[in-house]
């Protein structure tokens, strides 16, 4: 049966490109760089700093997009349960 | 520190550099991404409070994707220009290097020319050219010196360029444009207020609160924040319309700070005890993965103390050693009456689930007579041994940590009406005696349940902040006969407490002894809090045990229906 109020496909969709999105900045946060030499102890350092800030910057982004297409996925399986019902209402 | 100008491999920085350059691009690819995808929905027919949630949440997430792009690119250039300046440094080195190489070995030859025409000299066989040739020879060698001297001075020029562009560099990667304003600013929580802290967490969004996650100085800092009633305020002010919230409606600000600070939020006082709940379980799979021994064995305890009943909440979680912990049973941000079981000697998170048993059996009585009741159990203090039962050290030590944890309750309320009681077994009244002498947490009613005595400061039950005081005690008795056989030994070998049962009290005396030939109402003949169960102890009752009139005098006493009996 069809569904006469929200596009199940279209949310599903979103849903799953917005998990897709999660895994690659995970994997964008995870992947490791090569060690250049600076040549300078400070600099490493503060690069090093840098680095891991903004790799927690861009995992906790992942996280977070993560969160929201589980909410996306839970109300489309909400709207899908409703449907089925409907349905056996309908029976 | 002197710098090497010839130190640093260009070629590699900048590989860094695009490898940094790549990284922002794909963050913001995958912010097209996002914004594509939450725009259609956005269009779409889905409505209702979860799709504004949404549409809020990728509202605010989309600019933090382009905030940590612009960092990362700014580390980039920085970079590139870095790997710029440090080869234009390094070239002019080897510059400056060759020259002294070729001045050293011009250097060389006129020494050597010097040393053959005064050897000539020395001799007699020297001629009039030889004399010119010396003179000249000295001349080179004076302009030499300035040579030397010049390419020296260069140098060491040089080696101040290369401090001043690693100093800067080092700085500039520092800087708020390369690791952001909330980076900079989390250096200093140290030296904020409490009121600040909460105010500079507070405009935080969902996503830079749980970048903060692995910084132990914020949780630190936010675990020193003492004041429940300010704790509260901010707690409400971070669920937006949902205020305090709840496991069903809260805010994405709510869920990230219990993501990144469990261990703080799950003991944090004023914030609503579904957060505590959440955070004090997530940081249980934590401990659970990392402890070992009596302490894996508590929190796996307390891990199955959250399994036996329904509506479970684990309100405090203190990685001590044994572990401290607080269940409740019942919904603490919304039971109307509800009471705080302090349990005595003997009582740890390794057999949390006899103290938890105890303050189920009261949460069913009491509500035989009120609707809506929770009880806490709460080990959320070190208790004594046999050796140390006769001090009053830890029940005073115990008696802060109550005090803070009803401060707590009444600010993690507000306004919501209700009850609140506090229920002491032995040692336990020993420790909330003191609590409720020291501080007014508008407590309704007070309950000394075989108590190990009360400190000599408390005189009569006028001085325990409570409206009433109430004493449950056994008929005593000696180890090995019938009756409760411990109370009377804290009383009676501290040599300095008070008996709360006693008439000069001025505590209401609850009977324990049971109502003959009424199966519900056995009488109490043990000193322990749990004794009797379905295959074991026939007919020995502890004070909470199903069945007694310990157990129901308690439940009256703690829903205000004493009077009612």
């Amino acid at each position: 049966m069809g569904n006469l109020i929200v596009d199940l496909a279209a949310m599903n969709a979103a849903s799953t490109t917005i998990t897709r999105i999660s895994a690659a900045l995970n994997e964008e946060a995870g992947a490791a760089g090569i060690a250049a030499d600076f040549g300078s102890d400070a600099v490493a350092a503060a690069h090093s700093e840098a680095s891991t800030s903004h790799e927690r910057s861009v995992r906790a982004i992942a996280e977070m997009t993560d969160t929201i297409g589980g909410w996306v996925r839970t109300a489309a399986e909400e709207f899908s349960r409703r449907d089925t019902d409907l349905a056996s209402d309908a029976e | 520190m002197t710098a090497d100008p010839t130190r640093g491999a260009p070629a590699s920085i900048r590989v860094t550099a695009r490898q940094h350059e790549a990284r922002a691009q794909a963050l913001r690819d995958e912010q097209t991404r996002l914004e594509r995808a939450a725009g259609g929905l956005s269009a779409g027919e889905w409505s209702g409070s979860a799709k504004r949630q949404f549409t809020s949440a990728a509202g605010t997430l989309g600019p933090s994707y382009s905030r940590t792009a612009s960092l990362i690119e700014h580390v980039a250039q920085t970079l590139s220009r870095y790997a710029d300046e440090v080869e234009r440094i390094q070239d002019e080195a080897a510059r400056i290097r060759s020259a002294q190489d070729s001045a050293a070995a011009d250097r060389d030859r006129l020494v050597t020319d010097r040393s053959r025409l005064n050897e000539a000299v020395d001799s007699g066989t020297d001629v009039e050219a030889d004399h010119v040739m010396l003179r000249r020879v000295a001349d080179a060698l004076t302009q030499q010196d300035t040579l030397d001297s010049q390419l020296s001075t260069r140098w060491a020029e040089l080696v101040a360029e290369r401090t001043r562009l690693d100093d800067s560099t080092a700085a500039e990667l520092s800087d708020v444009d390369s690791v952001g304003v909330v980076a900079v600013q989390a250096h200093s929580v140290g030296r904020m207020s409490d009121r600040q802290l909460l105010t500079w967490l507070g405009s935080l969004t969902p996503d830079q609160l749980l970048a903060l996650r692995d910084d132990p100085a914020i949780a630190d800092r936010l675990g020193s924040v003492s004041d429940p009633e300010l704790i509260a305020d901010w707690w409400s002010s971070a669920g937006g319309s949902h205020e305090r919230g709840s496991n069903d409606g809260h805010s994405s600000e709510q869920d990230a700070l219990i993501a990144a600070f469990p261990a703080v939020i799950g003991n944090l006082n004023g914030v609503a005890y579904w957060a505590r709940d959440r955070a004090n379980r997530s940081q249980l799979k934590t401990l659970i993965g990392s402890a070992s021994g009596e302490d894996l064995a508590a929190y796996k305890n307390i891990r199955a103390s959250l399994g036996k009943y329904k509506g479970v909440q684990l309100t405090s979680l203190v990685p001590h050693h044994p572990p401290l912990a607080a269940v409740s049973i019942g919904d603490l941000d919304r039971a109307h009456d509800v009471t705080y079981l302090v349990p005595g000697m003997d009582s740890d998170t390794r057999n949390m689930t006899v103290v938890e048993r105890a303050a189920y059996n009261l949460r069913v009585r009491q509500q035989d007579y009120v609707g809506d009741a929770a009880v806490v159990a709460w080990i959320n203090y070190e208790t004594p041994t046999p050796k140390t039962v006769l001090h009053g050290d830890l029940a005073r030590a115990g008696s802060e940590r109550l005090g803070q944890d009803l401060a707590g309750f009444n600010a993690a309320r507000g306004s919501t009406t209700g009850t609140l009681n506090v229920v002491g077994h032995s040692y336990g009244s020993t420790t909330s005696s003191l609590t409720l002498a020291h501080g007014d947490y508008g407590v309704d009613s007070y309950v000394t349940v075989g108590s190990a005595g009360l400190e000599r400061e408390i005189k009569t039950a006028d001085d325990i902040h409570s409206d009433q005081v109430f004493a449950a005690q056994a008929p005593r008795s000696i180890p090995g006969l019938p009756g409760d056989n411990w109370s009377w030994v804290g009383q009676a070998f501290s040599m300095t407490r008070r008996d709360p049962a006693s008439p000069s009290f001025g505590a209401t005396y609850l009977p324990t002894a049971g109502l003959p030939h009424d199966p519900t109402m056995n009488g109490v003949n043990r000193h322990d809090p749990i004794w009797n169960n379905a295959t074991d102890h026939a007919g020995q009752y502890g004070y909470f045990d199903k069945n007694t009139e310990s157990l129901d005098n308690i439940a009256r006493a703690t829903t205000g229906k004493v009077s009612d009996r």
